[in-house]
């Protein structure tokens, strides 16, 4: 009896967990860039429930905002880009900008080319990215940025600064043609439908655990007051 | 618990967007202002111990608001001291603490001592003063301003420059259109109109603002449904911990 209110417990604390990414996903919903987080109850360790976060890498809709700083990458693919202490990030959010050096960043990271250096262009107008990634100043080639493709089973760390850390060995040259697309904004791809429905699944689900505890509650008192006649 | 407070970030930062929207549609006819766009971004606290990875959820944030420099729509008004800038530069204008700051906004008039001014009355820089006896005033594309006087003759007065910025994004805003240069967007870069693409100026024209007022709509009806959403949220994660309450009866 007792171990039946444990595991409606535990239930019950997943449960929250998984609205607590609802939640995240739902105050993300408008953030462009952000990729949707699902939350999987995986097993039992030491009697505590064990969860695995996963995020969903596919494309959100794409707009075209006529920025020469915004692009979009194919599902897999991302920017290797630097940061003041030369630790290689990975970024997926195409909100570029640029440095007073003319330098092309994202959140103060330098966006770097093939050949290991940042990419410097003098004016934005007249600055183009083609579909494979080479940078173009008035139809001279000024680098090529540095996209890289994750591999299916690499390993990729969100960071806090809004980039990703992906180990060496995740990531490979792109495999495709066209990896990069420039005046175009991605959307957040959380799906709202899906997550309200997620949401409704998770309500009921805690709500059904709850009454478990309490019909076991129930069963506990009845059997005191039974073995008590004794 | 956390529920409560990812859903009040959420909703927080719609907020902030809304009052964006609000400030771009409410400038939609004001000369040379350029719309504001917020950035937002995930916030979560990320625990990697090499093995786990364990995301604790925290909202969203408007990391910083940024202005977007596209060109506005060029307008005839017919007033001989409206300038349009046609291309990336802004005119230099000395403000009342004797900095100086940039504008887009071309509109220009002669105060009481004769000197060149834009609508705030902060004087152009170089500074110009406009003879009194002057019938007309010409601006040529190159910015020269030569005065058309009473007795026929014409007088040059001096010429507007033109400055550029390497990442015009990064200017800090003052407020009234007027920016200032800071270590993000670069030192300016000071030149003759006409050159370098810098610009070159249109006489009797004003540069609208850039506001695209069916993108703001969009943006704004869009916001509005995601705050709804989030706090659909807040009333389920109520709800649950209501139901937490409730096991004890």
């Amino acid at each position: 009896m007792d171990n039946g209110i444990r595991i409606s417990a535990d239930a019950m604390t997943v449960k929250m967990q998984q609205h607590e990414i609802t939640a995240q996903n739902t105050a993300n919903i408008d953030t462009d860039y952000y990729k949707s987080k699902d939350l999987f109850f995986v097993d039992m360790d030491d009697g505590a429930p064990q969860t695995v976060e996963t995020t969903d890498f596919s494309s959100g809709p794409v707009r075209n905002t006529g920025n020469p700083l915004d692009v979009t990458l194919g599902k897999n693919y991302f920017l290797k880009a630097e940061d003041g202490s030369g630790s290689a990030y990975y970024i997926k959010d195409g909100r570029l900008s640029m440095n007073s050096s003319g330098e092309l960043t994202f959140q103060g990271m330098k966006i770097l080319n093939t050949s290991g250096t940042s990419i410097k262009i003098n004016s934005l107008s007249g600055f183009k990215i083609t579909k494979n990634g080479s940078c173009m100043e008035n139809n001279e080639v000024v680098g090529k940025l540095d996209i890289v493709q994750a591999g299916a089973s690499a390993r990729i760390v969100p960071q806090d600064n809004g980039a990703f850390k992906i180990d060496d060995d995740g990531v490979a040259a792109p495999a495709g043609y066209s990896l990069i697309t420039q005046g175009m904004r991605e959307g957040s791809n959380v799906n709202r439908v899906n997550e309200m429905i997620k949401m409704v699944n998770t309500l009921n689900s805690y709500e059904a655990n709850q009454k478990l505890i309490q019909a076991n509650d129930d069963a506990v008192e009845k059997a005191i007051a039974e073995f008590g006649k004794f | 618990m956390r529920a409560l407070w990812v859903s009040g970030s959420g909703m927080a930062a719609e907020e902030q967007k809304l009052d964006l929207i609000a400030n771009n549609m409410a400038n939609m006819n004001t000369v040379g202002y350029k719309f504001q766009d917020a950035f937002v971004q995930e916030m979560s606290q990320v625990d990697d111990d090499g093995k786990n990875v364990q995301i604790n959820p925290a909202g969203s944030y408007v990391a910083s608001t940024s202005r977007n420099f596209t060109q506005g729509a060029i307008a005839s008004t017919g007033n001989s001291l409206d300038v349009a800038i046609n291309g990336d530069g802004f005119f230099e204008v000395t403000l009342p603490d004797d900095t100086t700051g940039y504008t887009r906004g071309g509109q220009f008039s002669v105060d009481a001592n004769g000197s060149l001014v834009t609508k705030d009355g902060n004087k152009v820089y170089p500074d110009v003063t406009v003879p009194p006896d002057t019938t007309s005033i010409t601006i040529n594309t190159s910015g020269q301003i030569s005065a058309l006087k009473n007795d026929g003759t014409t007088q040059v007065l001096g010429s507007f420059e033109l400055a550029k910025f390497i990442n015009p994004g990064g200017l800090t805003d003052e407020g009234g259109g007027i920016f200032k240069p800071n270590a993000n967007s670069g030192d300016p870069v000071v030149d003759a109109p006409g050159n370098q693409g810098i610009g070159t100026l249109q006489q009797g024209y004003t540069e609208g603002s850039n506001v695209d007022l069916s993108t703001e709509m969009l943006k704004m009806m869009l916001t509005q449904r995601s705050y709804e959403m989030n706090t659909k949220v807040l009333q389920t994660t109520d709800q649950m911990m209501s139901l937490a309450n409730g096991i004890k009866r």
